[in-house]
């Protein structure tokens, strides 16, 4: 039987209900049944918890069940008061549509089936996202919903040239994808590659846009991002504008970006907000930060073990008294550091808020101040430890890969020294040199140079000097800000 | 890649010059510029004619054999124009990154570095060399800052010299300055706009400028003594004033340029394996400059310690490879340039 009702709508409102049923076995789908006054048969199926069960009344079982006698002329949809109906002919088609969130209506008298757009699965309000706060500007973050999030990019973008092409990605998931972009402003070639590449992936769930961030990479095993991210509507859409496709990700409250250079993530939002003296002073101090957060750990144990003039006379008698007695070499003590630093940042995370709180006074009090006093690891291992994390957290996006290289520095620096810092830093740059990001190299605008995006790379000029967007991007129109002048 | 190419020549150069030609160093390095200068100009002018490569036009002109010779020569010329700099960084590293004596194992994963830059392309080569260039540029402007105050300038007084000594710094430095080759090789590769032959032969000469600026102010610091002092440039800054307050922050300076260094000899290693893939008809291949950092290696190990002896067959046979290469060939591109367009209209 299963097979004759696979094939289409026409076999009749009793075999199809079976089939549904038949189908979907567990507890949560519900059936509900009813009769119009004039007496014929309807069936509702709909997920429970997922379908907004009271529109489900109001919008379709109320005006379907008041019909009488001679009211309807065989067009169902018509008498629906729900504004987003789609009638299939084919039986996996509502079933996609039941899991999917949506309730599906099956008519008796001509075995139609509709699927109606009343899907309200939970979720949280739109809230500032943790990741990107901001003192100036917009607070509103994306959620996991991809409808809120699509609704929000509208908010901002009413413009007829936004895309959004919606696609699906994960056998078993089926997790709805939007590929955002505006036509005519995006580089040609890049929302076709994107999408070749979500489409070609197999893999069974797609819980997280990172999911999909490994599969529009070309080199997904890279140290460094290859697609940029962000949390909040109001830069996801200032991307777009820039000449970037976006990607939304159903259940996943972070939007990707693409082509991506290394500079983005040098930039805030809150940049654009506030006056271009400061947001220039702030970019140059994260560029500054980063580099001290990854190098100043390597540099100061090579300044121990290989090359003690680097360190001034005053601070050596510092530090040779507070190193003194150290069971430890100045690598091996750095190291254990850097792994009490890691523990202690990966526990507070995980741990419940109220945990949090005493493993932070275990951490910082207990463990840093009795090893210092126990004499196991000295006080500038800690201060440049403390200090490098922080300047590695004035780029949070970069953090997974900031981490990492300063290990890597790490390592170098113990068994080869400063030369080792310099050529792993040469062959960093030799590297970053020759990736692209769909046809864009990630260290543009720098390598190669590109003159008339570096009013708005490490240097922040004002608005209205920006008058083109970033030529690195190769968007096809060019012109940012129209000038009124003849 | 004009410009920073120059970060090659801050090594062991200015003791070299000061040790020929005394107070007036910084002339032949001058001279040695102004003349790869003018050859520069001169591939810029050609480039400016035609869109061909250098490997088209000798193709075009007198066949794709000849080419393919040619190709190879120039290969083994920048292979073996690395080798010089590249014992010099090996000093160097031994000299100023370590306070004690390190074995040559600490040299060794610069072979890592240089197999993997080399077989990365062209276009890998002009983007390292702007990222690098305003490394070397503001690197160099520190450290010559920090030298600055404690500078004689009239220890480079009188300006003049026998000329002999000068002929012989020019002849002595003249295998460092390979700019035209560079620039022919990169030909065609690039598309030219007017004006860029300007600002390419200013950017050859704005980098001799700063090698010989250097000069002048290492030989205003340390005077007579200047050809005992090796790798000038770490050497400079050494008295600024700061120093025992901030430590020896000028050495941080010092290896950031060092990184610039690196990518300039690189380049030359990039530019080899450019060479063989161009004469053996073939993709970019790794395996090309996996063999050249191999014969670097052993050549290295058999030169171990014979520092004075590399810096001299550098002088004796890379001289004449430096005239063959990018004096002689420039002249022969445009020879095959007019030989082929005569081709062409017949």
């Amino acid at each position: 039987m299963h097979s004759d009702v696979k094939g289409g709508a026409k076999k009749g409102y009793a075999a199809m209900l079976e089939y549904v049923n038949k189908t979907l076995t567990s507890p949560d789908v519900m059936t509900f049944e009813f009769k119009s006054l004039s007496g014929k048969k309807f069936a509702a199926v709909y997920l429970d918890g997922v379908t907004d069960k009271a529109l489900l009344g109001e919008l379709v079982i109320k005006p379907l069940r008041s019909v009488r006698e001679g009211e309807e002329d065989g067009q169902t949809a018509m008498l629906l008061a729900s504004p987003e109906i789609k009638e299939c002919k084919e039986i996996q088609e509502v079933i996609d549509g039941i899991l999917d969130g949506n309730a599906a209506l099956f008519v008796e008298d001509g075995g139609a089936m509709y699927v109606i757009g009343l899907k309200n699965p939970p979720g949280r309000a739109v809230t500032e996202p943790p990741t990107q706060v901001t003192v100036k500007g917009p607070r509103e973050g994306f959620t996991e919903d991809i409808k809120t999030n699509l609704g929000l990019v509208r908010k901002r973008l009413k413009s007829s040239d936004l895309h959004i092409k919606l696609l699906s990605s994960g056998r078993q998931s089926a997790t709805a994808v939007a590929l955002c972009y505006i036509r005519g402003v995006c580089r040609e070639g890049v929302p076709e590659q994107i999408e070749e590449n979500i489409k070609k992936n197999k893999i069974d769930l797609v819980p997280d846009s990172s999911y999909i961030s490994s599969f529009i990479t070309k080199h997904p095993r890279s140290l460094f991002k290859h697609c940029g991210s962000c949390e909040k509507p109001d830069i996801f859409c200032a991307k777009l504008c820039e000449g970037r496709a976006g990607i939304i990700v159903d259940g996943s409250p972070i939007a990707l970006t693409a082509p991506y250079m290394v500079v983005e993530d040098f930039q805030s939002a809150e940049d654009y907000y506030i006056t271009s003296y400061r947001a220039t002073i702030i970019r140059a101090l994260r560029l500054a930060a980063v580099l001290i957060g990854i190098l100043l750990p390597s540099v100061y144990i090579c300044a121990q073990l290989f090359k003690i003039q680097l360190i001034p006379v005053k601070l050596l008698f510092k530090i040779a008294s507070s190193v003194s007695g150290i069971p430890f070499s100045p690598s091996v003590e750095m190291f254990l550091t850097l792994m009490v630093l890691e523990v202690l940042n990966e526990a507070s995370i995980r741990m419940p808020k109220y945990v949090g709180l005493a493993l932070s006074v275990v951490g910082a009090l207990v463990l840093g101040d009795t090893a210092v006093k126990a004499g196991i690891i000295s006080t500038p291992a800690i201060i440049i430890v403390a200090f490098s994390a922080i300047c590695l957290y004035t780029v949070p996006d970069l953090v997974e890969t900031t981490t990492t290289l300063r290990l890597l520095y790490l390592m170098v620096a113990g068994s080869l020294g400063l030369y080792g810092i310099v050529l792993l830093t040469a062959f960093m740059l030799c590297y970053l040199c020759s990736e692209q990001s769909y046809g864009v190299p990630l260290l543009a605008p720098f390598a190669p140079l590109v003159e008339g995006d570096l009013k708005d790379a490490l240097l922040k000029s004002n608005m209205y000097s920006i008058k083109r967007r970033p030529l690195s991007l190769g968007s096809r129109n060019k012109v940012r800000l129209k000038s009124d002048k003849k | 890649m004009c410009v920073f190419n120059a970060a090659a020549k801050l090594m062991i150069y200015p003791t070299a010059m000061a040790a020929m030609c005394g107070n007036v160093l910084w002339l032949p390095v001058l001279a040695d510029c102004l003349l790869q200068s003018l050859v520069v100009w001169l591939v810029c002018m050609l480039a400016a004619r035609t869109d061909r490569t250098f490997f088209e036009l000798l193709s075009c002109a007198f066949g794709r054999p000849a080419a393919r010779v040619v190709y190879v020569a120039f290969a083994l010329y920048f292979a073996l124009s690395a080798f010089v700099p590249m014992t010099e960084q090996q000093a160097m590293v031994h000299e100023v990154f370590y306070d004690t004596i390190p074995s040559l194992l600490t040299f060794l994963p610069f072979f890592f570095f240089s197999a993997y830059a080399g077989s990365r392309g062209l276009t890998n080569a002009g983007r390292t060399a702007e990222i690098c260039l305003p490394v070397f540029a503001v690197t160099v402007i520190i450290l010559v800052v920090m030298g600055l105050p404690e500078c004689d300038f009239s220890a480079l007084l009188p300006v003049s010299a026998p000329i002999n000594s000068v002929l012989g710094g020019c002849v002595g430095g003249f295998f460092r300055f390979n700019e035209g080759a560079v620039m022919l090789l990169l030909m065609g590769h690039f598309r030219y706009k007017r004006g860029d032959a300007m600002k390419i032969t200013l950017s050859c000469a704005l980098g001799g400028a700063i090698v010989a600026a250097v000069c002048a102010v290492f030989y205003a610091i340390y005077s007579f003594l200047a050809p005992q002092q090796y790798f000038a440039i770490a050497k400079i800054s050494i008295f600024f004033s700061a120093i025992s307050l901030i430590g020896r922050t000028d050495l941080m300076a010092v290896y950031a340029l060092d990184i610039a260094m690196l990518f300039a000899i690189a380049m030359y290693i990039q530019l080899a394996v450019y060479c063989l893939s161009k004469a053996f008809s073939v993709q970019l291949h790794p395996l090309y400059s996996l063999v050249i950092n191999i014969a670097l290696f052993a050549l290295t190990l058999l030169f171990n310690n014979k520092f004075a002896l590399v810096q001299q067959l550098g002088a004796a046979v890379l001289g004449w490879g430096t005239l063959l290469f990018a004096c002689a060939m420039p002249a022969a591109g445009w020879l095959a340039y007019i030989v082929g367009v005569k081709h062409e209209k017949v």
